[in-house]
């Protein structure tokens, strides 16, 4: 019996080092992407830049399983929303390798919006300056994205969604919020 | 007003109705409640396997609450506590136990259980020893809840999540307090002198911070706070006590010799000093609190009839030790992993003194204390693992391990007050034990507009014995906005140290007790309307083997598995806002019959019908918030209703009114107050007091009325809270 234990206590130790963080507490990703496709209406510019489909980017972490499946998850959830601000959508999911050449990407395909699934938060400081004069709308999937430079990030408080709104990244990106949804956000610099 | 007037109208007016549809749409969204407690993941209320509902700490802080079990009736749908003057009963849905402490409700705070095995007890008023200002939120899980959580999850689940550190940075200090009036022989209020005022105050001390440690950014959140109660008073009844050889009893020094009643000034008392601390990395969470609770009731009873009129000698205490060490990893795509340990240790002492001699157990000169004391020390381990197997969260399976090794004991004493001298000791016994569980749960969406959950848990106690306990549940999104909800639950209690081994004079153990188990059918049907939201249920639910104290022989007593419950009812709830202006209600009603040897009777104390109203304004510029709140029960019949009283004691219907005004003080950046008062229109609570409060036996010349608790009339109450960053 206490070789089973210390058998199963193993493995268990095993398999806990090899993974990934893993965050919790996060806005279930078929709420996340109905409140992604709401921002449309509360972007002056949306319309503009999304033509008349709006592409999306869902962009996962390069080699992190549990990002990559966030992202799934999500492009699955926000394929059943079908418009955003009134425009249709097409969903295209990447692993961020580069980042230069993600928002040379974002340019070229004049993508309106790209999310940042889990595991991406550390990088957006640095993901927000290569976007810096892109006109794209960025989104994270947790608050922690936008405190970091994504445009918008999503929270739990008091058991309700909230969206978390970077200013300086928006401004940067030229995204153009509507004092309606500042007035339901909380702002981040 | 022309055609074209009214085109030129519409064309100018749409795009604001649009915008208009757009923010009400979002808001509306914003407003939907996540729940991780019904199936221990993160998902909206509408989907949960159980009727729930949020009550948020932005809430509690609108509306005055100033307790767990005041925001459950003022905020709540489906559970009610009843105030005896002590700790606090909590009942749901037309089943309440008297003298339960909690044993029938599972709290969970940050996951961790707080109800204790040596008596089952979690407390829901301060006792809770949970500071108001680190609640995010509170969800309240209708219902049997033992698929996922085991023992004492009968009536429900109540699950609190304290806030992180984004909701709670800084320093933060509190200082609240409140006071009562005095009250007279009818409950009724008869000085608002300052020196007849009874009160309370508190006083804490809070912390949000990050820091990093070997690279890792870890994110902590805390507060500690004293709380203390001192009165209202209450004037009680005077009755004529004797002991079986016609002497006059002695109640102390307060009152006459054979006399019980007056005033009593100095018996309702509480102190509670408290810390409660989690710190939070991206995947380990570790929870410490340490608290304690000791407390005076005016009430003489509880186990305390026998003590001295208005003494401050006679008290409980219980206190609280908790570890709480969590570790999550995501292994693959698919598969989540967590690992949780947790360590607790519990004491509990009831120190009841009297000058009555003839009361102690053993052969003492002068007064007696008898001292029941219990102690419980427990640690043990869960593993937990999520699969989905789509990747989509349609189809997820949970499963869990659980394994505890726990140390418990009690005895009582009785002990000559003089000397200090032990008189006689009974009961004294100390136990270790083993118990496991396993758990499994599915969770599939088989089409976008089905969700089903399906579990069961095997649990092994080693008093309860073996239990399976399973759970279907399906929601069924009919319509836009519209959910309707069919759920199957069982849940079950194994008997805790108390009602299994506890021995005195009085009350001999049973080695025979089995788990009290309910099953469970209900179905809900939700709507949402933009920012508003209705919601109706009806629920049946069977209980066996209730445990109760019966006679054994003589004046000796035995918990025993000796009735059952039948159960149905109602609850209804809406909700929802107009811009700034927000408003709620709840309603439960519910029939209910115990069937003992002696047939078929209401269940004494529970209410049967039960709600709460509630709406507030946020004014806007330099003016505040106003709430206003109300509570009302209907109704019911005495813990002691058959006690062959002169008449059968009944509380009568009873609401409570609450106004609150809060503001955050402009000139004082990180200031804000909250003020306000409360009264009850009702003066009792269904708990008898005093001497006679088991009743008579029916042939007894003697017999009088029941001795009802008050209510506490009125209180008002302001709490300062100022946060900064050093």
């Amino acid at each position: 019996m206490r070789k089973l234990v210390g058998a199963v206590m193993v493995t268990l130790l095993a398999l806990l080092a090899s993974g990934h963080a893993w965050a919790g507490g996060q806005v279930p990703f078929a709420l996340q992407a109905q409140l992604v496709t709401r921002l449309g209406s509360f972007d002056r510019h949306f319309a503009e830049r999304a033509g008349p489909v709006a592409r999306i980017l869902v962009v996962s972490r390069s080699g992190d399983a549990g990002s990559r499946a966030d992202g799934g998850a999500f492009a699955h959830a926000l394929g059943e929303q079908h418009t955003m601000g009134g425009v249709p959508i097409a969903i295209e999911e990447a692993e961020l390798a580069d980042i230069p050449a993600l928002a040379q990407r974002v340019r070229a395909q004049h993508v309106a919006l790209v999310w940042f699934s889990s595991g991406l938060a550390d990088d957006m400081p640095r993901i927000a300056t290569a976007f810096a004069g892109v006109d794209v709308l960025t989104v994270g999937a947790s608050a922690h994205h936008a405190e970091k430079g994504a445009v918008v990030g999503f929270d739990l408080e008091e058991a309700r969604p909230k969206i978390v709104l970077n200013l300086k990244s928006a401004h940067a990106q030229t995204v153009d919020f509507k004092a309606e949804l500042l007035k339901l956000a909380r702002i981040v610099d | 007003m022309g055609t074209a007037g009214t085109l030129l109208l519409a064309t100018l007016l749409a795009p604001a109705v649009a915008r208009a549809d757009d923010e009400e749409e979002l808001a509306a969204l914003l407003d939907e409640h996540v729940v991780s407690g019904a199936s221990k993941t993160d998902e909206q209320a509408k989907d949960a396997p159980a009727t729930t509902s949020v009550i948020t700490g932005e809430d509690m802080h609108r509306y005055g609450m100033r307790s767990i079990a005041e925001a459950i009736n003022y905020l709540g749908m489906g559970m009610v506590t009843q105030d005896p003057l002590h700790s606090v009963e909590i009942g749901g849905r037309g089943v309440q136990l008297t003298s339960d402490f909690g044993n029938h409700v599972l709290l969970l705070v940050d996951g961790h259980v707080f109800n204790e095995p040596w008596d089952g007890t979690a407390y829901f008023e301060q006792g809770a020893g949970i500071p108001l200002e680190l609640i995010d939120h509170i969800e309240l899980i209708l219902g049997p809840g033992s698929v996922l959580y085991g023992g004492n999850a009968m009536l429900g689940v109540v699950n609190v999540v304290t806030k992180k550190l984004s909701s709670y940075s800084g320093v933060h200090l509190v200082a609240a307090g409140a006071v009562m009036p005095r009250q007279g022989l009818r409950g009724n209020i008869t000085s608002v002198a300052p020196a007849d005022l009874g009160g309370t105050y508190r006083v804490g001390v809070g912390v949000g911070h990050k820091l990093t440690l070997f690279g890792h950014s870890i994110e902590i959140t805390g507060q500690t706070e004293l709380y203390r109660q001192d009165g209202p008073s209450f004037q009680w009844p005077n009755r004529t006590v004797l002991n079986e050889d016609g002497s006059p009893k002695n109640y102390g020094p307060n009152v006459p010799p054979g006399a019980w009643g007056g005033r009593i000034a100095h018996q309702y008392r509480t102190s509670i000093p408290s810390l409660y601390l989690r710190a939070q990395t991206e995947d380990v969470a570790v929870m410490f609190r340490a608290a304690s609770n000791r407390r005076t009731t005016p009430v003489q009873g509880f186990d305390q009839q026998e003590t001295d009129f208005d003494t401050t000698k006679s008290w409980e205490r219980d206190r609280f030790l908790s570890l709480d060490v969590q570790y999550r990893r995501r292994i693959g795509e698919r598969f989540r992993l967590g690992v949780r340990g947790y360590a607790d240790a519990y004491d509990y002492k009831q120190n009841t003194f009297s000058s009555e001699p003839t009361t102690c157990a053993g052969p003492v000169s002068g007064p007696c204390i008898f001292q029941a004391l219990g102690h419980a020390r427990w640690m043990g381990t869960e593993v937990q693992g999520e699969y989905d197997w789509t990747g989509e969260g349609r189809f997820t399976t949970l499963f869990g391990f659980n394994a505890t090794v726990r140390d418990i004991g009690g005895e009582t004493d009785a002990i000559e007050a003089s000397s200090g001298r032990i008189a006689e000791t009974d009961g004294k016994r100390d136990v270790t034990e083993f118990a496991g569980a396993a758990y499994l749960q599915q969770r599939l969406t088989p089409v976008r507009f089905i969700h089903l959950n399906l579990g069961g848990r095997f649990d092994h106690d080693p008093r309860g014995g073996d239990s399976f306990r399973p759970r279907g549940a399906a929601t069924f999104d009919v319509w836009s906005g519209g959910a309707l909800k069919v759920i199957y639950a069982e849940a079950f209690r194994a008997p805790n140290f108390y009602d299994y081994f506890f021995s005195s004079p009085f009350q001999v153990p049973n080695f025979d007790l089995r788990s009290e188990t309910v099953r469970s059918l209900e179905s809900t049907i939700e709507q949402r309307i933009g920012r508003h939201k209705v919601l109706f249920g009806v629920y049946r639910s069977w209980w066996s083997d209730m445990i109760s104290l019966e006679p054994f022989q003589g004046d000796v007593s035995q918990a025993q598995n000796s009735g059952s419950i039948d159960n149905l009812g109602y609850n209804g709830r809406i909700e929802g806002a107009f811009g700034d202006f927000r408003y709620g209600a709840s309603i439960t009603g519910a029939y209910t019959r115990r069937t003992t040897d002696e047939g078929k009777e209401p269940l004494p104390a529970a209410p049967q019908l039960f709600g709460n109203l509630r709406a507030s304004y946020v004014l806007g510029g330099d003016l505040p918030t106003i709430a206003v709140a109300t509570t009302f029960v209907g109704k019911r019949p005495a813990d002691r209703v058959d006690g062959n009283f002169l008449v059968p004691p009944y509380a009568p219907a009873s609401a409570d009114l609450r106004i609150t005004v809060s503001q955050k003080v402009k000139w004082v950046p990180g200031l804000s107050y909250r003020v306000g008062a409360s009264y009850t229109f009702g003066n009792w609570v269904p708990y008898t007091a005093g001497p006679t409060q088991y009743g008579y036996e029916a042939e007894d010349p003697g017999r009088a009325a029941a001795i009802l608790t008050p209510t506490v009339k009125a209180t008002a109450f302001g709490t300062l809270h100022y946060e900064f960053a050093p």
